[in-house]
């Protein structure tokens, strides 16, 4: 456990009282339930940095999470893919069911787990290859697709993320020489091609200039018409635009879960309002 | 980091409402006196001061639009901003109402007192007592106290039909009275209307502290 986030925590607590979420607030969804979290734990080392979290992804709908920096959303959300696999010092326990899959539980298919959730971060990280090869490598990867199959996927992916206008006459520049929205973009349409299920996005445009946020915010509403998308902002207003469904997280703890609009308009726990009118920051 | 620049600014709006909902209050009380009490200087002040009314509802929603526009008011200061252009919007009105019962005592300046003119006090002491509670709500951000406030427009409303109801029968027996008559129905009617934007602030309030919107009585 650092010491900063001791301080963090403490300093929260201090102001918000409590911690911990009154369940009349974690509400469920009326769509189809894509996703069902329950009493998921993240541990690192001795720190606990995800607490007793239960709630519902909606399917084809935009649930965003937010919280102030260290409330764990980030940690959260690379929960769902078994990001967290990677580092050492990580415990998780708990449920996330996937249509009736418990993808925490051991022996599940990491690499089928990717496939069917895909995951967009914070800053663009394309491969330094061709735009085409970005978006070809995890077919090969999967293998057993013919070479036209592999362009028709290529091409339908970066329509998909709203790129291929600006990039079909130069697929094999190398990816590094897109902008940084563009990047964002072709690494949205990498992750759409293998065909998941969930997108996990993790603060995707926080690097990001206003123009092509606004552009990867209006792709958000286009593919949540096939996709389910889970998408952790710092920025309250994009949480507010761009999703159906919002949480809010401190301290590890899920405090608040519902309607985008109730969240923004009527948000039930004090701790939530204090956060979003910038009581609390 | 909070928000204190923000929150200072909607402070200062909510001190302007109750400066405006001051002035209002004022305007009725006077536009009453002026006309029970024949005194045709203080309706002309009460005509006059309606700009004051006019010009500090249109800064304070300038200064609403300019807080929507550039701070993205969420939650609780979202229904607060919706609601005080909303309460803003009614007070105006009941600034107009209260021009409308001074011009009448102007016109009844013309002609001889009729004995009614009793009743028009009445009515208009609720009325102000209905203005006044009604802002204490909003300042108090009271959803019971507004509650209260609006059963009693019904108070209100059944004066307001019995004294349209004996202007009819005096009517019938006297026409020569029509044009005192008349002017005391619209005056007794700008009051009634007063009363019923008041019930308006009420829902307004319901609305800014629960964020359900509900029609009152």
């Amino acid at each position: 456990m650092s010491a900063p986030q001791d301080t963090f925590d403490q300093r929260a607590r201090e102001i918000l009282g409590a911690e911990g979420a009154d369940a009349a607030n974690i509400r469920h969804v009326t769509e189809p339930v894509k996703m069902r979290i329950e009493d998921l734990n993240v541990w690192f080392g001795a720190f606990q940095a995800i607490k007793h979290i239960s709630m519902e992804i909606a399917q084809q709908q935009v649930t965003a999470l937010m919280g102030p920096s260290g409330c764990g959303k980030s940690t959260f959300v690379r929960a769902l893919n078994r990001m967290h696999d990677l580092t050492p010092t990580a415990r998780v326990s708990g449920k996330a069911i996937l249509d009736g899959e418990n993808i925490i539980e051991n022996g599940h298919d990491l690499v089928h787990l990717r496939q069917r959730v895909g995951m967009v971060f914070q800053r663009p990280n394309p491969f330094p290859k061709s735009i085409f090869e970005n978006i070809a490598y995890g077919l090969r990867v999967q293998g057993g697709h013919s070479a036209s199959e592999v362009r028709d996927t290529v091409e339908r992916s970066l329509r998909s993320a709203a790129l291929w206008d600006e990039v079909k006459d130069r697929l094999n520049n190398s990816a590094l020489s897109l902008s940084g929205g563009q990047q964002q973009r072709l690494c949205i349409a990498r992750a759409l091609a293998v065909q998941p299920e969930v997108l996990l996005m993790d603060e995707p445009c926080s690097a990001l200039d206003p123009i092509a946020t606004l552009k990867i915010e209006e792709l958000i509403e286009a593919l949540k018409r096939n996709y389910t998308i889970v998408i952790v902002t710092h920025n309250l207003q994009q949480a507010a635009r761009v999703s159906q469904h919002t949480g809010f997280f401190l301290t590890g703890n899920l405090i608040e879960f519902g309607p985008t609009r109730e969240i923004f308009e009527r948000p039930r726990d004090k701790r939530t309002e204090d956060f979003i009118t910038g009581r609390f920051g | 980091m909070a928000r204190q620049t923000f929150h200072q600014e909607l402070r200062e709006i909510e001190e302007a409402v109750i400066q405006l909902a001051s002035l209002v209050e004022s305007e009725i009380v006077r536009a009453v006196q002026a006309l029970t009490q024949r005194n045709g200087a203080l309706a002309q002040e009460v005509i006059a001061s309606d700009s004051e009314v006019n010009g500090l509802q249109l800064s304070i929603r300038s200064r609403c639009i300019a807080l929507m526009a550039l701070q993205a008011p969420v939650a609780r200061d979202l229904r607060e901003l919706v609601t005080v252009q909303l309460v803003i919007n009614e007070l105006e009105r009941m600034g107009d109402h209260g021009v409308g019962i001074a011009k009448q005592a102007l016109t009844l300046l013309q002609y001889e007192p009729l004995p009614m003119t009793t009743q028009l006090t009445e009515i208009g002491a609720l009325v102000r007592q209905q203005v006044r509670q009604g802002i204490e709500a909003f300042v108090d951000i009271n959803v019971q106290e507004a509650r209260t406030v609006s059963e009693k427009d019904d108070e209100i409303d059944h004066r307001y039909k019995s004294f349209v109801s004996q202007l009819a029968s005096l009517l019938s027996s006297n026409s020569m009275v029509a044009q005192q008559a008349t002017s005391l129905l619209f005056a007794a009617h700008d009051l009634e209307r007063i009363g019923d934007r008041v019930t308006n602030i009420c829902e307004d309030i319901i609305y800014m502290v629960t964020g359900e919107l509900e029609e009152l009585n």
